[in-house]
């Protein structure tokens, strides 16, 4: 299991390690949000919009990619509506965090795991334990391979 | 306030001293002289303002973010919270997320409120019980807090004991309650978390308003001097005397040794962390060293001869870096002692010898002999530690980054995930040894040292800290000291325009320096707001950030902007403690611009204040539990608080909803208390953002209030649109919601905001007289 960013919590059931092929092939699922954040453009070039597609985009931060959104709000706010039913609670079966800031992302991603019967995938290089999937700390190397091979495993 | 038996140690007075001292002390005189009407809530206690919170927890909901899947704080556990499981005694995630959210604002409220009772307790030691309590001739209220808690008009500094205990008293209810099958409810957590939070603030203001009375601090003072800033402020060839911590007490006796004996050209004295806030209130001539993040920084540098350490934020190892350099270490507080020898009791000369002869610390509770020991030990000593640091020499630097194994590992131990694997092999001789990123680094560093923990080869940030060595060895801004109170003269001039929405806000950048991504982004962001005429405040560590950074012309934002409270200007309060300034600058615009009895009227204040007051806090860098209790505090009364990313760890967040219209209906005191519909505002009471510019939108946001006039809500609309647009490029799509009349819209803007929001279907809305207090709550 890979080390958390974060040592020392004890958690029950830490997520699992996510692939490159792995991703490809949950992002053609339908019901799939994206929360894009304010790092997106730490993702190598021309890889945001073929990994979007098809989803809702929510975007927080300041993050202003080239893609369609269904709204803007902050993550901290996105994540309580997920998290509360009669609002975007119980829409969608899978939320994708892409480029949100790493410490913001660990406090939300416990929020849905404890709060919310999504499915929680984070892209951040650095490990997600709260996430159902999520990368290993990988090298950026290894990481921009990973999302090139999900992006290929879409259109594929 | 009923009259209280207080029992003090020791008593030293014009060579007077008196052992187990027990003093009467009350105000009952002095109440029947105050003819202002009291509320209900005298001394409030843990259960007395449930009614303000459920009030306020009704409308804002508690996020919780929990941190851990498992309790495991008694030996029923651990035990495991996921799928919605219970614990052994019955508390579900919820219930024990806002057990630690309380536990942590305990923990903080706690330091404050030790710091309150030593710096009392030191004042009536040191000049007895009668010290007037005197925040200049421009502020009556002198106290706002202890007015509105606990009913009275403190007249000396022997008249805060009682005060103190009460919140002793309070905080030891509690920590009860956060012990193992006491509370159960996640709301009643949170509702003992605003209490605390209170308490801190209370804390807060009794300490500040002592040290000021005693100390000669400035009281309210709206051209405060600059003091020097910044690592390159300390003259190393000098003995060199650091102090870090929060209690002044100590550095009183520093700066009176020093000037008793007239060694200011002698030697130098700097601090770092709110102690240097403080000294500098007092003498300005002492070096602000830099923020909690320089505290380990400047020690390997080697040029600080003693440490001098009182109480809070003070790293664990800080003996052992003291080691690493030779520096001797003085330790004056029972909070923090670090295994060192008592010498209380032996002559300051014999405890000199003995550091020189090689003792590497001394624990010295006797806080005038604190002066003459650090200042002597350290010019004995200075000339043998001249050459000595412990961070490398420039030319062995190459070898080091050299021989980095670009495992990455330091990149994952650093808590703001700064790149440094890339910036060593930037630095690497084959790829041109380009050490730019590592100094860039050293601008964004927070000084944890996590990073040199993990390294197998080197610490990094010492690397980092030898790369920048030209940039901190000319490390030299100014900051302003700390004003103090906010002066009543203030707030009569600007309380109409902050209630009438006319002043856009005032936003306060109060406490740590835990920034994501360094503190430049914060000090843009307060230019940018001062630019627009908000009222800006700072405090503690926030305030240094504010100093450490030029603009254009080379100057920092306290020599751009005046430092007084009003619009366009930006004024420092001062140290942690005198964050208490900022909350009590809302209270007194409610006391003297609107007429609010403060005494024993806490729910009809903190109500004004939430509906009226556009005032923000904004706490960008948080690291410490004080911060959250001080903003727990600050949410009571009714300020919203923005946080940094990192205020997630801290588990909640109190998040309004404004799709759901039932929670923004207030009652209107103009129209009989019939319920009204009010716009989202303020829409968070406790928010964490992901990035700074997401943070000065929301803060922006924040100032917004119900009572707005329609020019001051134009106004603060303004602001918003415009940086919303700056930072997101976008117009707000919640803009709707925030227009009650056309003519708030801005002009430039209106023709078309219009179209889209009659679109929409929006109708306007009058203006109400908010509350959410029946008519039966309140005295005016
Ligand atoms: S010392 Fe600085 S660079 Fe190292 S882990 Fe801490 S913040 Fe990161
Ligand atoms: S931990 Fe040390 S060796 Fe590893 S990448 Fe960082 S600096 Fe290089």
């Amino acid at each position: 299991m890979t080390q958390a960013h974060s040592p020392g919590n004890v958690r029950v059931k830490p997520g699992a390690d996510l692939n490159g092929a792995m991703l490809g092939k949950l992002l053609n699922r339908p019901g799939t949000l994206f929360l894009v954040g304010s790092q997106w453009k730490e993702l190598p070039d021309g890889v945001l919009e073929p990994l979007v597609d098809g989803g809702d985009v929510i975007l927080t931060g300041s993050a202003n990619p080239p893609v369609e959104k269904v709204a803007r709000m902050g993550v901290s706010e996105a994540c309580h509506l997920l998290c509360s039913e009669g609002s975007l609670g119980g829409e969608y079966g899978q939320v994708v965090f892409v480029g949100i800031p790493h410490h913001i992302a660990t406090g939300m991603l416990s929020k849905l795991k404890h709060y919310s019967d999504a499915t929680a995938i984070s892209l951040d290089r650095g490990f997600q334990p709260d996430a159902n999937l999520a990368f290993p700390n990988l090298s950026r190397e290894d990481w921009e391979e990973e999302l090139g091979e999900a992006v290929e495993r879409r259109s594929a | 306030m009923e009259s209280r038996n207080v029992r003090l140690d020791r008593l030293e007075k014009g060579g007077l001293q008196v052992e187990g001292l027990e003093l009467t002390v009350g105000d009952i005189e002095r109440e029947e002289l105050w003819d202002e009407p009291a509320g209900p809530y005298h001394l409030p206690g843990i259960k007395d303002l449930r009614r303000w919170d459920h009030l306020l927890l009704g409308r804002y909901d508690s996020s919780y973010e929990p941190t851990r899947d498992v309790c495991d704080l008694c030996t029923f556990g651990p035990c495991d919270l996921t799928d919605g499981k219970k614990s052994a005694c019955g508390l579900d995630i919820s219930g024990q997320t806002a057990r630690m959210n309380l536990l942590t604002t305990v923990m903080g409220a706690a330091a404050h409120l030790s710091h309150a009772r030593e710096i009392v307790e030191h004042v009536i030691e040191k000049f007895g019980p009668d010290v007037e309590i005197d925040m200049g001739s421009k502020n009556d209220v002198e106290a706002p807090m202890v007015r509105v808690i606990a009913g009275t008009i403190p007249e000396t500094v022997g008249d805060l004991l009682p005060v103190v205990e009460y919140c002793e008293e309070e905080m030891n209810h509690l920590t009860s309650a956060t012990s193992t099958m006491q509370e159960g409810s996640p709301l009643e957590f949170d509702s003992k978390s605003l209490h605390a939070g209170m308490m801190d603030n209370l804390a807060l203001e009794i300490a500040d308003i002592a040290q000021i009375s005693a100390f000669d601090m400035p009281r309210g003072d709206e051209d405060a001097p600059l003091a020097e800033i910044g690592m390159g402020t300390m003259d190393p060839e000098k003995p060199v005397v650091l102090a870090i911590g929060h209690n002044v007490a100590p550095g009183t006796s520093i700066i009176d040794y020093m000037v008793e004996n007239g060694l200011e050209e002698e030697v130098e004295v700097g601090a770092v962390c709110c102690n240097a806030h403080d000294m500098t209130r007092i003498n300005p001539h002492v070096n602000v060293v830099g923020a909690l993040s320089k505290q380990v920084k400047y020690i390997r540098t080697g040029a600080p001869d003693v440490v001098v350490i009182d109480e809070q934020c003070i790293r664990a190892d800080v003996l052992e870096e003291c080691r690493k350099v030779g520096a001797r270490l003085v330790a004056c507080s029972g909070q923090a002692v670090h295994e060192l020898q008592d010498v209380s009791d032996r002559d300051p000369g014999d405890i000199v010898e003995m550091m020189v002869d090689g003792e590497d610390g001394v624990f010295l509770p006797e806080i005038e002999k604190v002066g003459e020991v650090a200042i002597e030990t350290a010019r004995s000593v200075y000339e043998d530690r001249l050459g000595r640091k412990a961070i490398p020499e420039v030319d062995e630097l190459q070898g080091i980054i050299d021989s980095c194994t670009e495992c990455g590992r330091c990149d994952r131990a650093c808590p703001e995930f700064l790149p440094i694997t890339d910036a060593m092999v930037d630095g690497m001789e084959e790829n041109g040894g380009d050490w730019s990123g590592l100094e860039e680094l050293w601008d964004r560093c927070v000084g944890c040292t996590r990073c040199d923990e993990v390294c197998p080869v080197m610490d990094p940030m010492s690397v980092q800290e030898t790369a920048s060595e030209h940039r901190w060895k000319t490390e030299r801004n100014v900051v302003r000291t700390g004003r103090g109170p906010i002066n009543d003269t203030e707030i009569r001039n600007v309380g109409a325009p902050i209630v009438l929405g006319e002043i856009p806000g005032v936003v306060a950048f109060v406490g740590c320096d835990n920034y994501p991504d360094g503190g430049r982004s914060v000090a843009e962001v307060i230019r940018d707001l001062a630019e627009r005429n908000y009222i800006v405040l700072t405090s503690g560590c926030s305030a240094m950030t504010a100093g450490d950074h030029t603009f254009e012309d080379g100057q920092t934002v306290y020599e751009m902007f005046d430092g007084r409270f009003d619009k366009g200007c930006v004024s420092n309060v001062g140290s942690c403690v005198a964050n208490a300034h900022i909350v009590d600058a809302a209270l007194k615009i409610a006391n003297l611009f609107a007429n609010v009895p403060l005494r024993d009227n806490f729910e009809e204040v903190s109500d004004y204040v939430l509906h009226r007051i556009g005032a923000v806090g904004v706490c960008w860098g948080v690291y410490h539990q004080k911060a959250l209790a001080i903003a727990n505090g600050a949410k009571r009364w009714g300020i919203p608080v923005v946080q940094g990313p990192h205020g997630v760890k801290f588990r909640r967040q109190e998040l309004g909803r404004p799709d759901l219209d039932e929670r923004w209906v207030v009652n209107d005191a103009n129209r009989d208390y019939e319920e009204v519909q009010i716009e989202p505002a303020p829409e968070h009471l406790g928010y964490s953002a992901e990035s700074i510019e997401e943070m000065a939108v929301m803060a922006v946001k924040l100032c917004m209030r119900p009572n707005d006039t329609r020019q001051g809500r134009m106004i603060k609309l303004t602001n918003y649109i415009d940086l919303y647009r700056k930072y997101f490029d976008e117009y707000p799509s919640d803009l709707a919601r925030f227009v009650r009349h056309e003519k708030e819209v801005p002009l430039t803007e209106r023709e078309e905001v219009m179209e889209v929001l009659e679109d929409r279907g929006w109708e306007p809305r009058e203006t109400p007289n908010p509350t959410m207090l029946r008519e039966e709550d309140r005295l005016i």
